[in-house]
C-alpha cells in the first residue's frame, strides 16, 4: 500500500508511551470513577487465580492430613475465590463497556476538536495528511481500546508476581519454571512479526475487496454499474482476490499455529518437570500433598498467563500504534494553530473603505515545489463585485483559498483596509465573511439547520433562515420539502429526504446569504448544478443586494464562474492564467483587449447565435 | 412435508443455528476435524482430573510416581498442540465463512437489475451491521465462539460426570445452577448487543458530525462559518442523549445477572463445602478420589464464567448473521417487484424508442415524477432534454435504463414493450455518462472499460476512444499507463482532476458503445469542463453521436442546440418538441430560455 503517511509505521518507545499516556489521560478525564473502577476490579480478580490455587492446596492437605477445619478453610477460599472472581468479572464487563463507550466517545470529541481547530485545510488536501487523517478514521475503534488493554496488561504484570510469589512458596528452585516459556514468548513474538508481514502483503488487495464490495452494495454507482453490466466482472474479482488473499494468509497462520504448538510442548517438560520435583518432595515426605496440588494449579496458571501475555501486549501495541497517529494529528494542530494565529491580532475595521490588497502574493502548496500563484498584485475595490475567471488549474481557486485564510501566502500578503490579513485572528476574519462554494457540504441536518449553520447565533431562527434563501432565490426547495425547515435531510437517516444536486447547491447558498452584512462574499462557482433560468433570477437579484451591502459596509464579493453571462455582470473581471494575473478590466475593457478573455468571451457567446 | 420444510426453514433462520450451518458450508471436512478436535480436547479435562489425584495419591501414599507422571505429562503434551491445532482450523473456517459472507451479501445486492432496493435506507444498514461494524466482530468470528462454546460444554459435561459417579444429585444440582446462571447471562448478552443495534441509527446522528469534522467535504465551510464547538456540542448532545437510554436498558439487564450469579454462588459454595466435609464422613474414599471431584468441580464452574467467556463473542457474531438473513430476506421481496423480462432479442433500435403514456413517481413518495408523459426517441438521432432543476431529467434516465420500471404506460423499442426485455440484454444496449459517474479506484484501462469489466482489456478500443476525447496524452503520461489506478491511495495510483475524470466518463461510454451500444445517455456530460474543454466537445457533438440514438441532458445551450431535436419537459410532461431552430421560431418557453441566456451575451 502506497499510503504516503508521515507517521512512522513501528513507532519507537517513546512514541508508544505517548500514544498511551494520551488515552490514559483522556480516559480519565472521560470518565474517571470508572476508569478507577476498574483499574481496581481487575486488580482484584489477578487475585482469584493464586487465591483458588492456595484453597486447593489447602483443601487437598486437609484431605490428606485429615484436619476437617482445614478442608473448610480450603473449600471456603476456593469457593469464595470462584465466586467473588466470578461476580468481579462480571461487573467488570458492564465497566469495560461503559469505559470503552465513554472513551471512545471522549477521543472522537477530541478528535473533532483537533480537526476542526486548525484554522487552515492543509490536513484535508496534502496527500500525505488526507492518508493519515483517513486512517485515524478508519481504525479510532482502536483507541478506545487503550486504556482497558493497558489496565490488562498492568494487571497481567501483577497476577504474574503473586503466581511466582506462591510457586517460591512451595520451593525456590521451582522460580525456574518460566524458563520452559521462554520459547512460547520468543515464538509469540515471531507470530506477531509474520502476521504483521502477512498483513502487509496481502492489504492492497484486501483494501480492492472491500472497496469493491462497498462499490457494488452502496448506493451511489447502482445506476452505472448495472448499466455497463459489471456484476459479473465484481463478483469474480472480488471473490477471487478474497480467496488468494484467505489462501496467503491461512498459509502463514497454519506456520504460526505449527510454532505456536511447538513452542507448548516445550513447556510440557517444564510442567513435567515441576510435577515430578514436587511429586518426588511429597513422596520423600519433604513437602505436602497440597504442595503438588498448588504446584499443578500454578503451572497451568502460568501456562494461561503466558497465552494471555503474548496477546495482550500484542493487542495494546497495535491499539497504541493507532494512537501514535493522533497524537500526531494533536502535534500537527498545536504547530499549525501557533502558526496562524497571531498572539496579539489586530482588529478589523467596522466597514471597508479602500479595500483588499494582494502585495507580490506567491503561493505553492506545502510539500511541493511549484508556485500555483506567483508575484500575484491585486486590489478588490471596497464595494465592489470582482469576478475571476480561466482555464481550470489557472489559479483562482487558491486565491479564494488564500482570501478565506486556508492557506498563509508563501511570500508578500493581503492587506484589508491596510490591515495586513496575517495580523488578524483568522477566527474573526471569518466572522466577516461568508461563502459559497462549488465543492459545498450536503449537511444532513434539519434543513433549518444546514442552512442556518451559516450564522450560528441565528440558527435556530427560521426567520433568518427564511430570509436567507429568500435572498438565495432558494425559497422553492424548502417549500418542496414534506415539513418544509423541520424536514431532515440526507439519505443516512430513515426519515431523512435526499435532494437532487442542484437542490443541495441552492441550500448551500442559501447557508451564504446568512450573514447580511459581511465584508468578504465569496462565490466560488456556486450555481454550477443550476439551470440558465434560476441562475439568471439569482444574480439579478443578488446583484442589487451586492449593491446595497456594498454602499453600507463596502462589502467586496468575488465570485468565480464559468458563465460569461454571470461574469460580465461584474464591476471588475480579473482573468487569472498560470499562475498571475493575465487581464484584468470591466468586461467592455477586456473584449475590447481582444486577448484571452475576449477569446473565452466568444467561444460561450457563439453558442448564442 | 411442507411443514417440516417450513420447520427447518425457521431453523436455519436462527441466528445460531445458522452459524454452526455456515461453518459447515463453508467447509465440510474442516468443520468435521474441527468437531473432532474439539471432542478429543473436552475429553481431556476429565482425564486430566483423574491423573491429578492418581499423581498426588500416589506421592502422598509414597508410592511410584513414575507411571502417572508419564500419562499426565503425556494429556498435558497432546491437550498444548490440540489448542493451536484448533486455532488454525477455527481461523481457516472463520476466514472462509467471512469470505462467503461477503460475497453473498455483494451478490444479493446486484442481483436486482433495479436500484430501489439500493434507496432502502434499512437494508444498508443491516448491510453495515452485517459487516460486524458495530463490534468489529463480523459474522465468521461465531466459529471461534462456537468452538470456545462446544469445548467448555463438552469438557464440562465430562467432569460433571466425575461428579455424578460420586453423587448423581450433586452433579444435577450443578447443572441446573449452571444452566440458569448461562441462560442469564447469555439474555443480559443479547440485551446488550441489541440495545446497542437498536442505538445505530439514532448514534448515527451523533458520528455524522465526527465525518463531517473528519471529512473534506465540509472542510472550507465549516472554517468560514466556524462550525467546530458547535460541532462538538451537537456530538456530545445526540451521544449522550441515546446512550443514557442504552445505559438504562442495560442495568435493567443487570439485575436478571445478578439473580442468576447469586444462585450459582450459594450452589458453588455449598458443594465445596459438602465434598469438603462428605471427605470426613465414616465410610469415606480414599482422599485423591476428592482431590479428583474438587478438579471437576473447578472445570465444571467454569462453563458459565464470564470474562472469555464465548456466549459474548458468540451473540457479538450473530448480532452480525441476523442482518445477513434479513439483507436475503429483503432482497427476495425487492425482487418479487422485479425489473425483469426474457426476451433477448433486442438489437439496436431501427425506429424510434417511444415513452408511451409513461407515469411514474418513486416508491415510498407519494408524488408523481411524470403523469402521462408521451415521448419518442428517433432511432439513430439525438434527443436533448431540457427542464427546470428538478423536473424530472435525471428520473427519465432511469426509467430508458430500466433502472426503474414505469409506474403505469409502457416504454417501447421499435414496438416491443421494455417491460418485456431481458434488463440485462437492454444494458448492454446502453452507453451511459451519468451526472454522478463514478470515480472507481480501478485501472484507468478499468475505469474506461468498464462495460468489460473483468475481461482482458482491449487496448486498440481504450486507445480509440481515449484520442476521441483528448486524454491519451493524460493516460501515456502516467508512469504505469492504462494500469496507473486512479486513486492514490493503491499501489501505481494518480489522482485526475475533475475535468479529466469528466473526460474518463465520456471515453467509457464511448467504449461500451464500441463495444455495440447503440443508445448514448448523456446526462450533463460537460458539467465539470472549464469553457475551453465545453467548446471542445460540442464542437465535436455530432461526431462523437454519429448513427446512436443519443439523448442528451444540459443546462448548456451549447450542447443542447446541436441536437436534432429537443423536449421540453415541464410538470412530468412534454410541453414543447422540435429542432432548435423550430422551437425558436414557436417562440414558447424554450425560446424564452435561450434567449435569456442569448441577451447576456449581446454585446
Amino acid at each position: 500500500m502506497t499510503t504516503r503517511g508521515v507517521v512512522p509505521k513501528k513507532p519507537g518507545l517513546r512514541a508508544t508511551w505517548r500514544s498511551i499516556t494520551t488515552a490514559m489521560r483522556i480516559g480519565f478525564k472521560a470518565t474517571p470513577s470508572r476508569m478507577l473502577g476498574l483499574s481496581v476490579m481487575r486488580g482484584m480478580t489477578e487475585f482469584s487465580g493464586p487465591i483458588q490455587a492456595w484453597g486447593v492446596k489447602v483443601l487437598t492437605d486437609g484431605f490428606f492430613a485429615h484436619d476437617h477445619a482445614g478442608a473448610i478453610r480450603g473449600a471456603l477460599l476456593v469457593a469464595g475465590a470462584l465466586v467473588i472472581g466470578d461476580a468481579l468479572s462480571w461487573t467488570q464487563i458492564s465497566f469495560l463497556m461503559s469505559v470503552r463507550e465513554r472513551v471512545g466517545q471522549a477521543m472522537d470529541r477530541e478528535l473533532i476538536g483537533l480537526a476542526m481547530d486548525v484554522p487552515g485545510i492543509e490536513h484535508y488536501e496534502r496527500p500525505e495528511y488526507q492518508d493519515e487523517l483517513q486512517l485515524l478514521r478508519q481504525q479510532r475503534g482502536q483507541l478506545a481500546n487503550i486504556p482497558d488493554s493497558t489496565i490488562g496488561t498492568a494487571g497481567l504484570v501483577l497476577r504474574s508476581v503473586t503466581t511466582m510469589g506462591l510457586l517460591a512458596a512451595i520451593h525456590p528452585a521451582l522460580l525456574f519454571l518460566p524458563v520452559f516459556g521462554i520459547p512460547a514468548v520468543v515464538v509469540g513474538g515471531v507470530v506477531e512479526r509474520r502476521a504483521r508481514r502477512a498483513e502487509e502483503s496481502v492489504i492492497e488487495r484486501m483494501r480492492s475487496y472491500y472497496w469493491l464490495y462497498a462499490t457494488a452494495t452502496e448506493r451511489e454507482h447502482g445506476k452505472e454499474l448495472r448499466v455497463f453490466s459489471t456484476r459479473d466482472g465484481m463478483l469474480r474479482r472480488h471473490n477471487d482476490l478474497s480467496a488468494e488473499v484467505t489462501g496467503e494468509i491461512t498459509t502463514v497462520n497454519n506456520g504460526s499455529e505449527l510454532l505456536t504448538g511447538l513452542a507448548w510442548l516445550m513447556f510440557t517438560l517444564g510442567f513435567v518437570a515441576v510435577t515430578a520435583f514436587v511429586a518426588v518432595r511429597v513422596k520423600n515426605g519433604d513437602a505436602t500433598p497440597g504442595d503438588l496440588a498448588l504446584a499443578l494449579s500454578l503451572s497451568q496458571q502460568i501456562n494461561n498467563q503466558l497465552t494471555g501475555a503474548a496477546n495482550t501486549v500484542g493487542f495494546m501495541m497495535r491499539c497504541a500504534r493507532v494512537g501514535y497517529r493522533y497524537v500526531w494529528l494533536s502535534d500537527y494542530a498545536k504547530a499549525a494553530k501557533a502558526a496562524v494565529i497571531p498572539v496579539t491580532p489586530a482588529a478589523l475595521p467596522g466597514a471597508l473603505r479602500d479595500g483588499i490588497v494582494f502585495e507580490h502574493v506567491s503561493f505553492r502548496y506545502p510539500g511541493t515545489d511549484v508556485d500555483v500563484l506567483h508575484d500575484v498584485n491585486l486590489r478588490l475595490r471596497a464595494g465592489s463585485t470582482v469576478a475571476l475567471v480561466g482555464d481550470n488549474g489557472a489559479g483562482k481557486s487558491t486565491l479564494i483559498k488564500l482570501l478565506c485564510r486556508f492557506y498563509e501566502p508563501t511570500e508578500g500578503r493581503i492587506l484589508v483596509d491596510g490591515v495586513p490579513l496575517s495580523d488578524v485572528d483568522p477566527a474573526e476574519w471569518r466572522l466577516r465573511m461568508a461563502a459559497g462554494f462549488q465543492d459545498f457540504a450536503r449537511f444532513e441536518l434539519l434543513a433549518q439547520t444546514a442552512v442556518g449553520v451559516g450564522d450560528l447565533p441565528l440558527v435556530d431562527d427560521s426567520a433568518a433562515v427564511h430570509g436567507a434563501l429568500d435572498r438565495a432565490s432558494a425559497l422553492d426547495v424548502v417549500a418542496d420539502l414534506p415539513s418544509g425547515l423541520d424536514t431532515q435531510l440526507g439519505r443516512s437517516f430513515a426519515t431523512g429526504v435526499e435532494l437532487s444536486g442542484g437542490q443541495w447547491q441552492k441550500l448551500a447558498l442559501g447557508r451564504a446569504m446568512m450573514r447580511e452584512h459581511p465584508l468578504l462574499l465569496v462565490l466560488d462557482e456556486p450555481t454550477s448544478s443550476l439551470d440558465p433560468q434560476t441562475e439568471h433570477a439569482l444574480f439579478e437579484r443578488y446583484a442589487g443586494a451586492a449593491r446595497r451591502v456594498g454602499t453600507e459596509v463596502g462589502a467586496i464579493t468575488v465570485l468565480v464562474s464559468h458563465r460569461f453571462s454571470t461574469v460580465r455582470m461584474a464591476d471588475h473581471i480579473v482573468l487569472v492564467g498560470d499562475g498571475v494575473i493575465a487581464e484584468e478590466g470591466t468586461h467592455a475593457e477586456l473584449v475590447g483587449l481582444g486577448g484571452t478573455y475576449a477569446e473565452l468571451y466568444e467561444l460561450q457567446a457563439r453558442a448564442y447565435r | 412435508m411442507a411443514g417440516a420444510r417450513a420447520f427447518f426453514t425457521n431453523l436455519n433462520e436462527r441466528p445460531r443455528v445458522r452459524a454452526h450451518v455456515m461453518a459447515w458450508e463453508a467447509n465440510a471436512p474442516l468443520a468435521v476435524v474441527l468437531v473432532v478436535l474439539i471432542v478429543v480436547g473436552a475429553a481431556f479435562a476429565p482425564l486430566y482430573a483423574v491423573l491429578v489425584g492418581t499423581v498426588i495419591g500416589a506421592a502422598a501414599r509414597h508410592q511410584s510416581v513414575t507411571a502417572p507422571l508419564i500419562a499426565i505429562g503425556a494429556v498435558y503434551a497432546v491437550s498444548q498442540v490440540l489448542g493451536p491445532a484448533r486455532d488454525a482450523v477455527t481461523g481457516m473456517l472463520n476466514r472462509r465463512v467471512d469470505d462467503r459472507v461477503r460475497a453473498e451479501m455483494m451478490e444479493a445486492m446486484l442481483r436486482p437489475h433495479g436500484i430501489a432496493h439500493l434507496e432502502d435506507a434499512a437494508l444498508q444498514d443491516k448491510l453495515e451491521l452485517a459487516r460486524g461494524i458495530a463490534w468489529g466482530i463480523t459474522p465468521g468470528s461465531t466459529v471461534g465462539g462456537l468452538a470456545q462454546l462446544w469445548f467448555s460444554r463438552l469438557s464440562s459435561l465430562g467432569s460433571l460426570l466425575l461428579v455424578a459417579r460420586f453423587r448423581w444429585w450433586l452433579a444435577v444440582v450443578l447443572l441446573v445452577a449452571n444452566l440458569v446462571t448461562l441462560r442469564s447471562k447469555r439474555k443480559a448478552f443479547i440485551n446488550l448487543t441489541q440495545i446497542y443495534g437498536q442505538g445505530t441509527e439514532r448514534l448515527r446522528k451523533s458520528s455524522y458530525f465526527r465525518e463531517v469534522a473528519l471529512g473534506a467535504d465540509a472542510a472550507k465551510e465549516a472554517r468560514v462559518f466556524g462550525l467546530g464547538p458547535w460541532a462538538i456540542d451537537r456530538f456530545d448532545g445526540a451521544w449522550f442523549e441515546t446512550m443514557r437510554e442504552v445505559w438504562a436498558e442495560r442495568r435493567r439487564g443487570g439485575l436478571v445477572v445478578s439473580a442468576g450469579l447469586l444462585l450459582k454462588g450459594v450452589v458453588t459454595v455449598s458443594a465445596f463445602l459438602y465434598i469438603a466435609n462428605a471427605a470426613f464422613a465414616a465410610s469415606a474414599r480414599p482422599p485423591q478420589d476428592f482431590v479428583v471431584i474438587i478438579q471437576a468441580l473447578l472445570s465444571v464452574a467454569g462453563l458459565s464464567m464470564v470474562l472469555g467467556n464465548p456466549e459474548l463473542i458468540l451473540e457479538q457474531g450473530t448480532s452480525a448473521i441476523r442482518p445477513t438473513i434479513e439483507v436475503e430476506r429483503d432482497i427476495a421481496t425487492h425482487s418479487a417487484s422485479a425489473i425483469r423480462g426474457d426476451r433477448d432479442d433486442v438489437t439496436e433500435p431501427r425506429h424510434s424508442i417511444k415513452f408511451e403514456n409513461v407515469s411514474f413517481g418513486y416508491p415510498g413518495r407519494d408524488d408523481l415524477v411524470f403523469d402521462g408523459l408521451n415521448l419518442e426517441l428517433p432511432a439513430g438521432h439525438s434527443l436533448a432534454i431540457v427542464g427546470d432543476n428538478g423536473a424530472g431529467k435525471t428520473t427519465l434516465v432511469k426509467l430508458l435504463a430500466r433502472l426503474y420500471d414505469p409506474t403505469s404506460g409502457r416504454i417501447t423499442v421499435d414496438g416491443i414493450p421494455l417491460a418485456d426485455v431481458d434488463p440485462a440484454a437492454w444494458h448492454r444496449q446502453l452507453a451511459a455518462i451519468f451526472q454522478d459517474f463514478g470515480r472507481y479506484a480501478l485501472t484507468a484501462a478499468e475505469n474506461v472499460g468498464l462495460s468489460n469489466f473483468g475481461d482482458e482489456p482491449d487496448l486498440d478500443a481504450l486507445n480509440r476512444v481515449a484520442d476521441r476525447v483528448g486524454i491519451r496524452p493524460l493516460i501515456d503520461g502516467w508512469e504505469h499507463g492504462w494500469d496507473s489506478v486512479l486513486n492514490r491511495q493503491f499501489d501505481k495510483g494518480v489522482e485526475a482532476s475533475g475535468g479529466e475524470w469528466q473526460r474518463i466518463a465520456l471515453a467509457r461510454a464511448l467504449f461500451a458503445v464500441e463495444r455495440g451500444a447503440h443508445v448514448l445517455v448523456l446526462d450533463e456530460p460537460t458539467a465539470q469542463l472549464d469553457v475551453r474543454g465545453e467548446a471542445e466537445l460540442y464542437d465535436r457533438f455530432l461526431e462523437l453521436t454519429a448513427g446512436l440514438t443519443t439523448v442528451v441532458i444540459s443546462h448548456r445551450f451549447s450542447t443542447v442546440r446541436r441536437a436534432d431535436r429537443i423536449v421540453v419537459v415541464e410538470h412530468g410532461k412534454v410541453c414543447e418538441v422540435g429542432s432548435h431552430d423550430e422551437l425558436m421560431a414557436a417562440g414558447g418557453k424554450y425560446a424564452s430560455m435561450f434567449e435569456l441566456q442569448a441577451a447576456r451575451f449581446a454585446s
